[in-house]
Protein backbone atom coordinates (compact mmCIF):
# COMPACT_ATOMS: atom_id res chain seq x y z
CA UNK A 1 0.00 0.00 0.00
CA UNK A 2 1.29 3.49 -1.54
CA UNK A 3 -0.73 5.64 0.14
CA UNK A 4 -2.89 5.47 3.49
CA UNK A 5 -6.45 6.88 4.06
CA UNK A 6 -5.95 9.58 6.36
CA UNK A 7 -8.14 10.02 9.82
CA UNK A 8 -10.48 11.97 8.36
CA UNK A 9 -12.25 10.38 5.89
CA UNK A 10 -15.27 12.93 4.90
CA UNK A 11 -12.24 15.42 4.23
CA UNK A 12 -10.67 13.17 2.25
CA UNK A 13 -13.82 12.58 0.15
CA UNK A 14 -14.40 15.73 -0.27
CA UNK A 15 -10.88 16.88 -1.42
CA UNK A 16 -10.67 13.64 -3.83
CA UNK A 17 -14.35 14.80 -5.29
CA UNK A 18 -13.14 18.64 -5.75
CA UNK A 19 -9.66 17.41 -7.35
CA UNK A 20 -12.04 15.10 -9.36
CA UNK A 21 -14.11 17.80 -10.43
CA UNK A 22 -10.98 19.71 -11.39
CA UNK A 23 -9.76 17.54 -13.47
CA UNK A 24 -13.04 17.03 -15.46
CA UNK A 25 -13.37 21.07 -15.51
CA UNK A 26 -9.72 21.41 -17.13
CA UNK A 27 -9.77 18.44 -19.69
CA UNK A 28 -13.54 19.50 -21.24
CA UNK A 29 -11.71 23.30 -21.60
CA UNK A 30 -8.85 21.57 -23.42
CA UNK A 31 -10.83 19.05 -25.57
CA UNK A 32 -12.78 21.98 -26.53
CA UNK A 33 -9.65 24.25 -27.74
CA UNK A 34 -8.10 21.27 -29.34
CA UNK A 35 -11.29 20.86 -31.28
CA UNK A 36 -11.84 24.49 -32.10
CA UNK A 37 -8.23 24.46 -33.62
CA UNK A 38 -8.64 21.44 -35.65
CA UNK A 39 -11.58 23.36 -37.11
CA UNK A 40 -9.82 26.23 -38.18
CA UNK A 41 -7.15 24.03 -40.27
CA UNK A 42 -7.37 23.24 -43.88
CA UNK A 43 -6.46 19.40 -43.53
CA UNK A 44 -4.16 18.32 -40.72
CA UNK A 45 -0.95 16.97 -42.07
CA UNK A 46 1.72 14.90 -39.25
CA UNK A 47 5.47 15.37 -39.66
CA UNK A 48 7.83 13.55 -37.55
CA UNK A 49 11.02 15.60 -37.34
CA UNK A 50 14.87 14.64 -35.95
CA UNK A 51 15.33 16.10 -32.29
CA UNK A 52 18.33 17.95 -34.09
CA UNK A 53 15.88 20.32 -36.51
CA UNK A 54 13.30 21.21 -33.66
CA UNK A 55 13.75 25.07 -34.35
CA UNK A 56 14.11 24.90 -37.82
CA UNK A 57 11.27 22.85 -38.54
CA UNK A 58 9.34 25.57 -36.60
CA UNK A 59 10.33 28.70 -38.15
CA UNK A 60 9.20 26.87 -41.80
CA UNK A 61 6.23 25.76 -40.17
CA UNK A 62 4.96 29.59 -39.26
CA UNK A 63 6.39 30.68 -42.48
CA UNK A 64 4.27 27.82 -44.29
CA UNK A 65 1.14 28.82 -42.13
CA UNK A 66 1.41 32.11 -43.33
CA UNK A 67 0.69 31.68 -46.41
CA UNK A 68 -2.32 30.19 -45.95
CA UNK A 69 -1.70 26.50 -45.38
CA UNK A 70 -2.53 24.07 -42.47
CA UNK A 71 -0.42 24.38 -39.65
CA UNK A 72 2.23 21.25 -39.53
CA UNK A 73 1.49 18.72 -36.27
CA UNK A 74 4.88 18.08 -35.77
CA UNK A 75 5.69 14.93 -33.37
CA UNK A 76 9.78 15.71 -32.45
CA UNK A 77 12.21 12.88 -31.31
CA UNK A 78 14.83 10.54 -32.66
CA UNK A 79 14.65 9.30 -36.19
CA UNK A 80 15.30 5.57 -34.73
CA UNK A 81 11.97 5.67 -32.54
CA UNK A 82 10.30 7.02 -35.52
CA UNK A 83 11.22 4.55 -38.09
CA UNK A 84 9.90 2.12 -35.60
CA UNK A 85 6.74 3.94 -34.99
CA UNK A 86 5.52 4.52 -38.59
CA UNK A 87 6.22 0.83 -39.14
CA UNK A 88 3.52 0.45 -36.96
CA UNK A 89 1.32 1.85 -37.92
CA UNK A 90 1.99 5.73 -36.77
CA UNK A 91 -0.08 7.96 -39.03
CA UNK A 92 2.83 10.53 -40.18
CA UNK A 93 2.78 12.19 -43.77
CA UNK A 94 6.57 13.27 -43.75
CA UNK A 95 9.26 12.45 -42.04
CA UNK A 96 12.80 14.29 -41.48
CA UNK A 97 15.05 12.14 -40.42
CA UNK A 98 18.64 13.36 -38.95
CA UNK A 99 20.56 10.94 -41.46
CA UNK A 100 19.68 9.36 -45.13
CA UNK A 101 19.89 5.74 -44.10
CA UNK A 102 16.89 5.63 -42.27
CA UNK A 103 14.98 7.36 -44.64
CA UNK A 104 16.14 4.76 -47.23
CA UNK A 105 15.32 2.11 -45.14
CA UNK A 106 11.66 3.29 -45.53
CA UNK A 107 11.68 3.78 -48.92
CA UNK A 108 13.43 0.47 -49.49
CA UNK A 109 10.20 -0.65 -47.78
CA UNK A 110 8.02 0.77 -50.02
CA UNK A 111 6.43 3.13 -47.45
CA UNK A 112 7.63 6.73 -49.72
CA UNK A 113 5.20 8.37 -51.85
CA UNK A 114 6.54 8.09 -55.52
CA UNK A 115 10.06 7.34 -54.10
CA UNK A 116 9.99 10.69 -52.87
CA UNK A 117 13.05 11.18 -50.66
CA UNK A 118 15.85 14.60 -50.44
CA UNK A 119 18.08 16.08 -48.81
CA UNK A 120 16.56 18.68 -47.05
CA UNK A 121 19.96 19.78 -44.50
CA UNK A 122 23.46 18.89 -44.64
CA UNK A 123 24.36 19.44 -40.57
CA UNK A 124 27.45 20.73 -39.38
CA UNK A 125 29.84 19.80 -36.64
CA UNK A 126 31.28 22.28 -34.26
CA UNK A 127 33.93 21.44 -31.28
CA UNK A 128 31.93 23.63 -28.68
CA UNK A 129 34.43 24.22 -24.98
CA UNK A 130 31.98 26.91 -23.31
CA UNK A 131 34.08 29.46 -20.90
CA UNK A 132 37.47 29.07 -22.98
CA UNK A 133 38.33 31.31 -26.01
CA UNK A 134 39.17 29.09 -28.82
CA UNK A 135 40.03 32.26 -31.34
CA UNK A 136 42.42 31.93 -33.72
CA UNK A 137 42.98 28.33 -32.80
CA UNK A 138 42.60 25.32 -35.44
CA UNK A 139 40.50 21.94 -34.08
CA UNK A 140 44.12 20.21 -34.66
CA UNK A 141 45.56 22.93 -31.50
CA UNK A 142 43.26 22.26 -28.95
CA UNK A 143 42.60 17.97 -29.50
CA UNK A 144 46.27 16.86 -30.40
CA UNK A 145 47.35 12.69 -29.67
CA UNK A 146 50.13 14.19 -27.35
CA UNK A 147 47.73 16.61 -25.87
CA UNK A 148 45.15 14.26 -24.03
CA UNK A 149 43.89 16.68 -22.11
CA UNK A 150 41.97 19.21 -23.64
CA UNK A 151 44.25 22.28 -23.70
CA UNK A 152 43.89 24.87 -20.44
CA UNK A 153 42.41 22.19 -18.43
CA UNK A 154 45.65 20.58 -18.24
CA UNK A 155 46.46 19.76 -14.49
CA UNK A 156 49.53 17.58 -14.85
CA UNK A 157 51.62 18.75 -12.28
CA UNK A 158 49.28 20.37 -10.08
CA UNK A 159 48.06 18.51 -6.96
CA UNK A 160 44.30 17.91 -8.30
CA UNK A 161 44.06 15.55 -11.43
CA UNK A 162 40.88 16.03 -13.06
CA UNK A 163 39.94 13.81 -15.61
CA UNK A 164 38.89 15.68 -18.77
CA UNK A 165 35.37 15.01 -20.16
CA UNK A 166 34.75 15.00 -23.71
CA UNK A 167 31.18 14.58 -24.67
CA UNK A 168 29.90 13.54 -28.29
CA UNK A 169 26.70 11.89 -29.24
CA UNK A 170 26.42 8.28 -29.43
CA UNK A 171 27.97 6.98 -33.04
CA UNK A 172 25.84 3.97 -33.12
CA UNK A 173 22.59 6.23 -32.87
CA UNK A 174 23.33 9.93 -34.48
CA UNK A 175 24.89 11.09 -36.95
CA UNK A 176 26.47 13.64 -35.38
CA UNK A 177 27.94 11.07 -32.84
CA UNK A 178 29.11 9.11 -36.04
CA UNK A 179 30.69 12.74 -37.64
CA UNK A 180 32.42 13.11 -34.24
CA UNK A 181 34.07 9.46 -34.34
CA UNK A 182 35.49 10.33 -37.81
CA UNK A 183 36.87 13.54 -36.97
CA UNK A 184 38.99 11.91 -33.82
CA UNK A 185 39.83 9.26 -36.05
CA UNK A 186 40.61 11.73 -38.94
CA UNK A 187 43.27 13.66 -36.04
CA UNK A 188 44.92 9.90 -35.00
CA UNK A 189 43.08 10.32 -31.59
CA UNK A 190 43.19 7.42 -29.71
CA UNK A 191 40.32 6.49 -27.04
CA UNK A 192 42.47 6.45 -24.17
CA UNK A 193 41.83 6.57 -20.30
CA UNK A 194 42.98 9.74 -19.44
CA UNK A 195 40.22 10.78 -21.44
CA UNK A 196 36.72 10.21 -20.84
CA UNK A 197 34.26 10.01 -23.46
CA UNK A 198 31.03 10.26 -22.33
CA UNK A 199 27.86 9.86 -25.36
CA UNK A 200 24.95 11.41 -25.51
CA UNK A 201 21.74 9.63 -26.77
CA UNK A 202 21.38 12.29 -29.40
CA UNK A 203 22.85 15.61 -30.09
CA UNK A 204 20.54 17.62 -27.67
CA UNK A 205 21.64 15.20 -25.12
CA UNK A 206 25.03 15.81 -25.81
CA UNK A 207 24.68 19.61 -25.81
CA UNK A 208 23.24 19.48 -22.19
CA UNK A 209 26.10 17.46 -20.63
CA UNK A 210 28.12 20.36 -21.87
CA UNK A 211 25.82 23.02 -21.40
CA UNK A 212 25.52 21.87 -17.50
CA UNK A 213 29.34 22.18 -16.57
CA UNK A 214 29.36 18.03 -16.03
CA UNK A 215 31.52 17.63 -19.84
CA UNK A 216 34.22 20.08 -20.47
CA UNK A 217 33.93 20.35 -24.41
CA UNK A 218 31.37 18.23 -27.13
CA UNK A 219 31.03 17.84 -30.72
CA UNK A 220 27.68 19.56 -31.23
CA UNK A 221 25.68 20.56 -34.06
CA UNK A 222 26.72 23.60 -35.28
CA UNK A 223 22.66 24.50 -35.58
CA UNK A 224 22.98 24.25 -31.43
CA UNK A 225 25.19 26.98 -30.98
CA UNK A 226 24.14 29.66 -32.97
CA UNK A 227 23.19 32.05 -30.08
CA UNK A 228 26.27 31.54 -28.47
CA UNK A 229 29.55 33.63 -28.45
CA UNK A 230 31.58 32.45 -31.63
CA UNK A 231 34.64 31.99 -29.57
CA UNK A 232 33.40 29.55 -27.56
CA UNK A 233 33.17 26.94 -30.58
CA UNK A 234 35.14 25.83 -34.08
CA UNK A 235 33.45 24.52 -36.99
CA UNK A 236 34.87 21.09 -37.58
CA UNK A 237 36.42 21.44 -41.23
CA UNK A 238 34.07 19.13 -43.56
CA UNK A 239 37.31 17.59 -44.45
CA UNK A 240 37.43 15.43 -41.32
CA UNK A 241 34.37 13.72 -41.40
CA UNK A 242 31.67 12.21 -44.17
CA UNK A 243 28.53 14.67 -44.56
CA UNK A 244 25.71 14.30 -41.96
CA UNK A 245 23.29 14.60 -44.81
CA UNK A 246 19.77 14.30 -43.46
CA UNK A 247 17.13 13.52 -46.26
CA UNK A 248 13.22 13.38 -45.72
CA UNK A 249 10.69 10.90 -47.01
CA UNK A 250 7.22 11.81 -48.19
CA UNK A 251 4.59 9.16 -46.68
CA UNK A 252 1.10 10.05 -47.89
CA UNK A 253 -0.13 11.60 -50.75
CA UNK A 254 -2.06 14.70 -48.82
CA UNK A 255 -2.28 17.79 -51.09
CA UNK A 256 -0.69 19.82 -47.61
CA UNK A 257 2.02 17.09 -46.95
CA UNK A 258 3.05 17.29 -50.51
CA UNK A 259 2.98 21.28 -50.63
CA UNK A 260 4.86 21.24 -47.06
CA UNK A 261 7.21 19.13 -48.97
CA UNK A 262 7.76 21.54 -51.69
CA UNK A 263 8.00 24.10 -49.59
CA UNK A 264 10.94 22.77 -47.72
CA UNK A 265 12.99 22.64 -50.54
CA UNK A 266 12.09 25.86 -51.77
CA UNK A 267 14.06 28.67 -52.34
CA UNK A 268 12.61 30.28 -48.96
CA UNK A 269 12.74 26.95 -47.06
CA UNK A 270 16.30 26.31 -48.18
CA UNK A 271 17.45 30.26 -47.24
CA UNK A 272 15.84 28.86 -43.72
CA UNK A 273 17.38 26.03 -43.08
CA UNK A 274 20.57 27.96 -43.58
CA UNK A 275 19.90 30.71 -41.31
CA UNK A 276 19.65 28.00 -38.34
CA UNK A 277 23.16 26.42 -39.23
CA UNK A 278 23.13 24.23 -41.77
CA UNK A 279 25.19 23.77 -45.36
CA UNK A 280 21.89 23.11 -48.26
CA UNK A 281 22.91 21.08 -51.35
CA UNK B 1 23.52 -15.01 -28.76
CA UNK B 2 24.37 -12.40 -26.89
CA UNK B 3 27.12 -10.36 -27.43
CA UNK B 4 29.73 -9.87 -24.88
CA UNK B 5 29.30 -5.86 -24.56
CA UNK B 6 25.72 -7.23 -23.90
CA UNK B 7 26.32 -9.30 -21.29
CA UNK B 8 29.02 -6.79 -20.08
CA UNK B 9 25.84 -4.41 -19.80
CA UNK B 10 23.89 -6.83 -17.76
CA UNK B 11 26.59 -7.29 -15.10
CA UNK B 12 26.78 -3.53 -14.72
CA UNK B 13 22.77 -3.95 -13.96
CA UNK B 14 22.86 -6.63 -11.57
CA UNK B 15 25.85 -4.67 -9.73
CA UNK B 16 24.28 -1.29 -9.75
CA UNK B 17 20.62 -2.80 -8.73
CA UNK B 18 22.32 -4.73 -6.09
CA UNK B 19 24.48 -2.19 -4.35
CA UNK B 20 21.75 0.13 -4.83
CA UNK B 21 19.46 -2.04 -2.71
CA UNK B 22 21.77 -2.42 -0.19
CA UNK B 23 22.40 1.25 0.40
CA UNK B 24 18.51 1.58 0.27
CA UNK B 25 18.07 -1.02 2.84
CA UNK B 26 20.65 0.87 5.52
CA UNK B 27 19.19 3.88 4.64
CA UNK B 28 15.69 3.50 4.92
CA UNK B 29 15.49 1.02 8.12
CA UNK B 30 16.54 4.06 10.26
CA UNK B 31 14.24 6.14 8.84
CA UNK B 32 11.07 4.00 8.05
CA UNK B 33 11.27 2.93 12.10
CA UNK B 34 11.27 6.63 12.87
CA UNK B 35 8.42 7.25 10.51
CA UNK B 36 6.30 4.48 12.10
CA UNK B 37 6.89 5.68 15.55
CA UNK B 38 7.40 9.26 15.80
CA UNK B 39 4.17 11.08 16.79
CA UNK B 40 6.18 14.52 15.67
CA UNK B 41 2.88 16.89 14.26
CA UNK B 42 4.44 17.16 10.76
CA UNK B 43 5.47 13.54 10.02
CA UNK B 44 3.52 13.49 7.13
CA UNK B 45 5.66 16.33 5.59
CA UNK B 46 8.54 13.94 5.48
CA UNK B 47 6.14 11.32 3.99
CA UNK B 48 5.53 13.19 0.99
CA UNK B 49 9.12 14.05 0.44
CA UNK B 50 9.94 10.63 0.46
CA UNK B 51 7.12 10.08 -1.81
CA UNK B 52 7.95 12.70 -4.33
CA UNK B 53 10.48 10.57 -6.54
CA UNK B 54 7.40 8.84 -7.95
CA UNK B 55 6.34 11.97 -9.06
CA UNK B 56 8.89 13.53 -11.46
CA UNK B 57 9.36 11.31 -14.72
CA UNK B 58 12.77 9.45 -14.13
CA UNK B 59 14.48 11.91 -17.48
CA UNK B 60 13.35 14.93 -15.60
CA UNK B 61 14.52 13.35 -12.44
CA UNK B 62 17.95 12.81 -14.11
CA UNK B 63 18.14 16.06 -15.91
CA UNK B 64 18.31 17.60 -12.31
CA UNK B 65 20.74 15.51 -11.07
CA UNK B 66 23.11 16.23 -13.64
CA UNK B 67 22.63 20.23 -13.00
CA UNK B 68 23.22 19.62 -9.04
CA UNK B 69 26.68 16.62 -9.96
CA UNK B 70 27.80 19.82 -12.46
CA UNK B 71 31.19 20.83 -10.91
CA UNK B 72 29.34 24.23 -11.18
CA UNK B 73 27.17 23.52 -8.57
CA UNK B 74 27.86 23.30 -4.97
CA UNK B 75 27.60 19.06 -4.44
CA UNK B 76 29.23 18.57 -8.01
CA UNK B 77 32.17 20.96 -6.61
CA UNK B 78 32.43 19.41 -3.40
CA UNK B 79 32.90 16.05 -4.73
CA UNK B 80 35.25 16.83 -7.81
CA UNK B 81 37.59 18.47 -4.98
CA UNK B 82 37.31 15.04 -2.78
CA UNK B 83 37.85 12.67 -5.15
CA UNK B 84 39.08 15.15 -8.82
CA UNK B 85 36.08 13.16 -10.60
CA UNK B 86 32.95 14.62 -11.74
CA UNK B 87 29.68 12.69 -10.17
CA UNK B 88 28.37 12.88 -13.48
CA UNK B 89 29.17 9.66 -15.82
CA UNK B 90 30.43 7.32 -13.01
CA UNK B 91 29.37 4.25 -11.60
CA UNK B 92 28.76 6.10 -7.78
CA UNK B 93 26.83 9.11 -9.63
CA UNK B 94 24.20 6.06 -11.10
CA UNK B 95 24.04 4.52 -7.47
CA UNK B 96 23.17 8.25 -6.14
CA UNK B 97 20.37 8.35 -8.74
CA UNK B 98 19.48 4.92 -8.15
CA UNK B 99 18.91 5.47 -4.34
CA UNK B 100 17.00 8.84 -4.86
CA UNK B 101 14.64 6.78 -7.86
CA UNK B 102 13.89 3.85 -5.89
CA UNK B 103 13.56 5.30 -2.53
CA UNK B 104 9.64 5.10 -2.16
CA UNK B 105 9.73 1.77 -3.57
CA UNK B 106 11.78 0.18 -0.35
CA UNK B 107 10.55 3.02 2.33
CA UNK B 108 7.13 2.47 1.96
CA UNK B 109 6.91 -1.47 2.48
CA UNK B 110 9.54 -1.27 5.86
CA UNK B 111 7.48 1.81 7.48
CA UNK B 112 4.42 0.02 6.65
CA UNK B 113 5.27 -3.14 8.36
CA UNK B 114 7.30 -1.70 11.25
CA UNK B 115 3.83 0.37 11.33
CA UNK B 116 2.15 -3.31 11.61
CA UNK B 117 4.68 -4.53 14.15
CA UNK B 118 3.78 -1.76 16.46
CA UNK B 119 5.68 -0.79 19.89
CA UNK B 120 4.38 -3.27 21.86
CA UNK B 121 6.69 -6.39 21.26
CA UNK B 122 9.75 -4.23 21.69
CA UNK B 123 8.28 -3.18 25.25
CA UNK B 124 7.89 -6.38 26.10
CA UNK B 125 11.52 -6.70 25.13
CA UNK B 126 12.35 -3.83 27.00
CA UNK B 127 10.53 -5.50 30.97
CA UNK B 128 12.68 -8.20 30.23
CA UNK B 129 16.23 -5.91 29.84
CA UNK B 130 16.95 -5.74 26.31
CA UNK B 131 18.72 -2.34 25.14
CA UNK B 132 16.59 -0.68 22.56
CA UNK B 133 19.04 -1.58 19.61
CA UNK B 134 19.47 -5.36 21.00
CA UNK B 135 15.59 -5.58 21.17
CA UNK B 136 15.25 -3.81 17.29
CA UNK B 137 17.92 -6.61 16.06
CA UNK B 138 16.20 -9.57 17.42
CA UNK B 139 12.83 -8.74 18.01
CA UNK B 140 11.79 -6.28 15.03
CA UNK B 141 14.09 -7.56 12.33
CA UNK B 142 13.01 -11.22 12.59
CA UNK B 143 9.29 -9.75 12.75
CA UNK B 144 10.21 -7.62 9.49
CA UNK B 145 11.65 -9.81 7.51
CA UNK B 146 8.74 -10.45 5.17
CA UNK B 147 8.87 -6.40 5.02
CA UNK B 148 12.20 -6.25 4.38
CA UNK B 149 12.11 -9.01 1.59
CA UNK B 150 9.67 -6.99 -0.18
CA UNK B 151 11.37 -3.78 0.14
CA UNK B 152 14.74 -5.52 -1.19
CA UNK B 153 12.92 -7.08 -4.25
CA UNK B 154 10.94 -4.20 -5.51
CA UNK B 155 14.23 -1.75 -4.62
CA UNK B 156 15.59 -4.08 -7.04
CA UNK B 157 13.63 -4.53 -9.20
CA UNK B 158 12.61 -0.99 -9.88
CA UNK B 159 16.73 -0.51 -10.42
CA UNK B 160 16.78 -3.32 -12.88
CA UNK B 161 14.16 -1.32 -14.92
CA UNK B 162 15.81 2.04 -14.78
CA UNK B 163 16.11 3.83 -17.44
CA UNK B 164 15.29 7.48 -17.94
CA UNK B 165 17.72 8.59 -15.11
CA UNK B 166 20.66 6.83 -16.27
CA UNK B 167 20.17 8.05 -19.63
CA UNK B 168 20.78 11.61 -18.57
CA UNK B 169 23.45 11.28 -16.01
CA UNK B 170 25.21 7.91 -17.42
CA UNK B 171 26.97 8.99 -20.71
CA UNK B 172 26.80 5.12 -22.06
CA UNK B 173 30.59 4.15 -20.83
CA UNK B 174 30.85 0.42 -21.57
CA UNK B 175 31.07 -1.73 -17.98
CA UNK B 176 30.59 1.77 -16.24
CA UNK B 177 27.57 3.27 -16.97
CA UNK B 178 26.09 1.60 -20.02
CA UNK B 179 23.32 -0.69 -18.02
CA UNK B 180 21.21 -3.64 -20.28
CA UNK B 181 18.31 -1.04 -20.57
CA UNK B 182 20.43 1.65 -22.41
CA UNK B 183 21.93 -1.35 -24.13
CA UNK B 184 18.36 -2.57 -25.17
CA UNK B 185 17.53 0.97 -26.23
CA UNK B 186 20.46 1.77 -28.30
CA UNK B 187 20.07 -1.69 -30.53
CA UNK B 188 15.86 -0.20 -30.71
CA UNK B 189 17.22 2.89 -31.59
CA UNK B 190 19.81 1.37 -34.35
CA UNK B 191 16.93 -0.83 -35.95
CA UNK B 192 18.61 -4.20 -34.68
CA UNK B 193 15.64 -5.37 -33.25
CA UNK B 194 16.89 -9.25 -32.96
CA UNK B 195 19.71 -8.00 -30.58
CA UNK B 196 17.40 -6.04 -28.27
CA UNK B 197 14.93 -9.39 -28.16
CA UNK B 198 17.99 -11.40 -27.04
CA UNK B 199 18.84 -8.87 -24.41
CA UNK B 200 15.11 -8.22 -23.21
CA UNK B 201 15.06 -11.63 -22.95
CA UNK B 202 17.78 -12.60 -20.72
CA UNK B 203 16.83 -9.20 -18.78
CA UNK B 204 13.30 -10.31 -17.70
CA UNK B 205 14.62 -14.14 -17.40
CA UNK B 206 17.16 -13.21 -14.97
CA UNK B 207 14.63 -10.96 -13.16
CA UNK B 208 11.95 -13.51 -13.24
CA UNK B 209 14.21 -16.01 -11.62
CA UNK B 210 15.63 -13.57 -8.71
CA UNK B 211 11.99 -12.48 -7.81
CA UNK B 212 10.84 -16.31 -7.74
CA UNK B 213 13.44 -16.84 -5.14
CA UNK B 214 13.04 -13.78 -3.36
CA UNK B 215 9.18 -14.41 -3.11
CA UNK B 216 10.06 -18.03 -2.40
CA UNK B 217 11.54 -17.53 0.48
CA UNK B 218 9.29 -15.08 1.84
CA UNK B 219 6.18 -17.80 1.47
CA UNK B 220 8.36 -19.96 3.38
CA UNK B 221 8.66 -17.60 6.32
CA UNK B 222 4.85 -16.94 6.30
CA UNK B 223 4.19 -20.79 6.07
CA UNK B 224 6.99 -21.51 9.07
CA UNK B 225 5.34 -19.02 11.38
CA UNK B 226 1.88 -21.11 10.81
Amino acid sequence: MLFKLTKQPRLFTLLSAGLACTFAFLSAVFTDAMAQQSEQSVEPITVAVASNFIRPAKALASEFEGAGNTSPVFIFGSTGKHVAQIEQGLAVDILLAADKARPQYLADKGQAINDQRHTYAVGRLVFWSPGRSLTGKSLGDVLTPENVLIEGTSVEGSAKKTASVLAMANPRLAPYGLAAQQVLTSLGIEQTHRRKYVMGENIAQTFQFVASGNAEAGFVAASQVQELPADEYLLVPQQFHNAIEQQMVLLTNKKQAKAFYQFILSPKGMEIIRKHGYDTR
Amino acid sequence: MIAHADLIALATTLKLASISTLVLLLLCTPVAWWLANTRWRYKHIIEAIVALPLVLPPTVLGFYLLLWFSPQSAVGSFYQQLTGSTLAFSFTGLVIGSVIYSLPFVLQPLQNTFSAIGRRPLEAAATLGASPLDSFFSVVVPLAKPGFITASALGFAHTLGEFGVVLMIGGNIPGETRVASIAIYDHVESLQYANAHSLALVLLGVSFLLLVFVYANNRSVLVSKA
